[in-house]
């Protein structure tokens, strides 16, 4: 190892340590530290590779959307026709979804919350009118 | 050979025995939306299909259901002999309903005119102020007359919107009725030729 990977394994590991203890990663933060912050992978044990070398492999250049979306954070979109106000949830947040197809970041504490207020998983919870399931979704997550 | 009963000879087209009874279903989308079949393969747009930006709002219970045109008609009239001609327009369609069931308010919200509701447990909230007159919808009124067939006859209103004023009955012993819903078919350009107002679908394989 040179005193220019030196350097940039340092610095890696500094930012990783400042940030323990929060879910939020840095809004400067790359796709590829996105990856590696969330992957729960000590830095430690993390293969250090020169800057240029990990440039280098388009897996991670371009990482598959669905990793993205496995870290602290998940995205959840509104279904409803309305402006939903969430309050009450166990993170103590409040989201805001402007009208139906909007997306809001969610903490994970909060997913369950919100998927429990979809209606009609089972018979016994329809409340529909006239014929109908009752089913009502009001969240997916994307 | 013709009856002796006056039957006429030639090319004679019947009609069959089919009686249709009860209202449709309602449905309605914001007109933004794609039709279901966009166009289908005969060139006729018709159907609805619901999208996260734009759901398919769904009548529950209503009565007084119908559908009527609107039409000007002027005749040509020659002083001398009578009316010669006649000069037809249609102006829009008008579809009647009175509502029964009146919530969520997100379903209500275009009927009424309000404004885009509030949804916070366990609240709904929604404003009555000045009415946008630029929201259109689809309307899609699917009737099933045969159940076991599946056969049906359904009517798309492509470029609609809710017109007149509402009234809202409020009566000792009786539910509340929203009544004095219309909406209007408008003419909608962007539609072949022939489909400017609506577009009458029958699905029937024992007998088309």
């Amino acid at each position: 190892m040179n005193d220019e990977e030196k350097d940039v394994t340092e610095i890696e590991e500094e930012d990783i340590e400042k940030e323990e203890g929060t879910h939020m990663p840095k809004k400067s933060s790359t796709p590829l530290e996105i990856i590696k912050k969330s992957s729960g992978v000590s830095a430690k044990k993390r293969e250090v590779k020169p800057v240029d070398e990990a440039e280098a492999e388009p897996a991670e250049v371009a990482p598959p959307a669905s990793m993205l979306m496995a870290g602290d954070r998940i995205r959840v979109q509104s279904l409803w026709p309305a402006r939903l106000v969430v309050r009450g949830t166990p993170s103590g947040k409040t989201y805001v979804w402007a009208n139906s197809g909007a997306i809001e970041t969610v903490n994970p504490a909060d997913v369950g919350f919100l998927m429990s207020k979809n209606r009609g998983e089972s018979p016994s919870d329809g409340r529909g009118c006239c014929g109908g399931d009752g089913t009502r979704i009001y969240f997916q997550l994307i | 050979m013709a009856l002796v009963t006056g039957t006429p000879e030639g090319n004679i087209v019947s009609q069959d025995e089919i009686y249709i009874e009860g209202a449709p279903y309602v449905y309605f989308q914001d007109d933004d939306a794609d039709y279901l079949h966009n166009p289908d393969g005969d060139d006729y747009y018709w159907g609805l299909s619901g999208t996260t930006l734009h759901p398919v709002y769904s009548l529950a219970c209503y009565e007084d259901v119908a559908l009527a045109d609107d039409v000007t008609v002027n005749s040509v009239r020659c002083d001398k002999i009578g009316d010669k001609a006649v000069i037809q327009k249609r102006n829009h369609l008008v579809f009647t309903l009175a509502l029964s069931s009146l919530f969520p308010l997100t379903t209500t919200s275009p009927i009424i005119r309000g404004s885009t509701p509030t949804s916070s447990t366990p609240w709904e909230k929604m404003g009555l102020g000045t009415i946008n007159n630029n929201l259109y919808y689809h309307v899609y009124l699917p009737k099933v007359y045969d159940e076991e067939a599946a056969d049906y006859v359904s009517i798309t209103i492509h470029r609609a919107q809710f017109v007149d004023a509402w009234t809202i009955a409020m009566v000792a012993g009786d539910k509340w009725m929203l009544g004095g819903i219309a909406i209007w078919g408008l003419i909608d350009d962007n539609m072949p030729s022939g489909q400017e107002y609506a577009t009458i679908i029958r699905y029937d394989p024992s007998a088309i």
